[in-house]
Parts: C-alpha cells; structure tokens; sequence
C-alpha cells in the first residue's frame, strides 16, 4: 500500500515535472519583477530602421515593434502600404515573444490551448502566438523583443533577426 | 453573434468617424496627401528633440487620418503606461479631426462612449494631442504623454512646426 503511493507520488511528480517544462513559461521567465534595463529608444528606432531597409530590400512592407521585458511598447513603425492592422499583430508577437522568452513562432502550439486563451484575456491585450518576433538577449536575460508583421512570417522574422545586432545581440 | 455586434459598432464608427473628421469636414482619400511613414518619424524625432530640451520625458505617437498608428517612441524614463495614453489620444484627434483638448468636455457623452467602444476602448478624450491639416484635410494626428496635459500639447504643436506641417 505504502509502496503504491510512493509510486503514485513518484509517478505525479514525474507528470508533474514533464507538463512543467512542456510549459512555455518556465524555460525562460526568469525575474520579471527585477527586469534588467530594456532596449533604449534609441536602440529601437534605429532597430526599426534597419527591419525597415531589410524589407525594402526584398520588397515587402511591414510594421514592427520594439517592447521591453514586461511587453511595453518602446517603439512601432508602419510603413508606408502595410495594412493597417498590422502595427497590432507586430506588437502583439513582440509582447508574446518577451513574456516568454521565445520566439513567437515556437508558440504556436501553445497559442491553441485554453491556458492561452485565459492569458490573453489576463492581460487584455493581444498575444499573437505567430512567427515573426524574437526576444532580444543581453547574456541569460530577455531585455525585451521585437516583432514584424505585414509579409510571409518567415520573411517577418528574417526582418527581425537582421535587427537584433542594433540591441548587442548577435544571434 | 459577438462578431456581428463587433461589425456593427465598426461600420457606426465608419459612418461616424467618418462624418465627423476634419476641419473640412473629410479625411484625405488621395494618396499623395497621406502621411508617409518618414514624415510621421520626422514629427516624431522632433518632438523628442522638443521634450528633450525642455527637460521632459514623454512617450509620441503619429496616426493616420483613420486614427490607425504610423509611428510611436516611448523616451527614456518616460512610464510605460504614457504609450497607451499618447496613442488613444491622437487617435481620438484624427477621427475627430480637433485637438484632444476640445474633445474632453465631451468624452462623457453616449456617442463618444460608443465610439471608443467601436474602437477597443482605445480613444483617450484630454489635452495632448492636434490634428495633422495639409490642404485643408485631416491626414492624421499627433499625440503626447507624460507631462502636464498643457505640455504634451505644447510639444506636438513645437514638432508640427518644426518639420513645417
């Protein structure tokens, strides 16, 4: 009997342990209370301009967005002929991408789940769980993210990436 | 049934807004009236200049005629809660194509309640932001937050003619 709840607790714990780190959160969301200093306005409208010239390079126009570590918007641009609703789904993923640490994109699964669902409604505001944003590192912390939108999602996020070096971070 | 409610309020707030907008009684339709994104960066580089010298740390936001976001910076040590404000504030500029300031003796009314309501509860009715004229259309709104109402007003005016609009 005893050794039958030993091995249930045994057993809970392990489940326990494998929906944990399944969870999006708990890679990542480290101290953020005690957030280090995000991305300067500076850095993020210069981000903007360089996420910018990539996508006038390849012919494409997108909004993007920089936000800090709790989500906070830093700085947003709409270029010229993007669709209007998309200054909201480049800040959205951005928002995602810094609560969680992640790259919108790899929330995809995550985005399906009644816990997103109440999430999103927590924080009444729109999460976008969609590619196109990336966190933005300074060493193990997430300082902030920044997030595209207006183009194929893989073409979003290769906006953001050739941004990053502008914040240090030289993914 | 959410979803049509939501279409409904979307096309009052068309026919509304739409009404209501400008100086000249209309938004600018023609393209080459529109504000461009470099002009919205330009209006907000200056206004954080404007801050800047006076000491302020304010969050800016340029939108379209359509009171649709073009371009918005948060400055340093400006609170983050100063974004949202700066934008609901232009947006509410644009549509009604008058300074905000006008707009909050207002803001108590049932038809600016159900506006902001169409619009997500986004629009914030108090000084601090004007409407962008050019040829006598509205073309978007610029807004400020983060100092005193007077001095959110001040700055984006200061930007407006600074960069000659």
């Amino acid at each position: 009997m005893f050794r039958n709840q030993q091995r249930g607790s045994v057993l809970l714990s392990g489940v326990l342990v494998v929906v944990l780190s399944a969870a999006p959160a708990a890679s990542q969301q480290r101290g953020a209370p005690a957030a280090p200093p995000g991305p300067t306005a500076e850095q993020a409208m210069a981000a903007l301009h360089s996420a910018q010239e990539t996508a006038e390079e390849l012919g494409v126009s997108l909004s993007c967005a920089v936000v800090d570590s709790r989500g906070d918007l830093i700085a947003l641009a709409r270029m010229d002929g993007a669709r209007f609703y998309t200054t909201d789904v480049a800040r959205g993923k951005a928002r995602i991408s810094a609560l969680f640490g992640q790259p919108s994109g790899d929330m995809a699964d995550f985005g399906s789940s009644p816990a997103f669902q109440s999430f999103n409604e927590t924080l009444s505001g729109p999460l976008y769980p969609f590619q196109g944003a990336l966190p933005i590192m300074r060493g193990d912390d997430v300082i902030g993210a920044m997030g595209c939108s207006g183009a194929a999602s893989q073409v979003d996020e290769d906006a953001v990436r050739a941004a990053l070096a502008v914040f240090g971070d030289s993914r | 049934m959410n979803q049509i409610k939501r279409i409904g309020r979307a096309l009052l707030f068309l026919l509304v807004g739409g009404g209501l907008a400008g100086p000249a009684g209309a938004t600018a339709q023609d393209s080459s009236a529109r504000l461009t994104l470099s002009e919205a960066q330009a209006i907000v580089e200056a206004a954080q200049r404007d801050a800047t010298s006076k000491n302020l740390r304010l969050s800016i936001a340029v939108v379209d005629g359509r009171g649709d976001l073009i371009a918005a910076t948060r400055m340093e040590d400006a609170r983050a809660t100063t974004m949202d404000t700066a934008i609901g504030k232009a947006m509410g500029s644009a549509i009604f194509g008058r300074p905000s300031a006008d707009l909050a003796a207002d803001s108590g009314s049932p038809l600016y309640q159900d506006l902001n309501e169409a619009a997500g509860g986004r629009l914030r009715f108090f000084q601090g932001a004007v409407p962008i004229v050019r040829d006598g259309f509205t073309v978007g709104a610029v807004g400020a937050s983060g100092a005193s109402s007077q001095d959110d007003e001040d700055n984006v005016k200061a930007a407006l003619t600074a960069v000659g609009l």
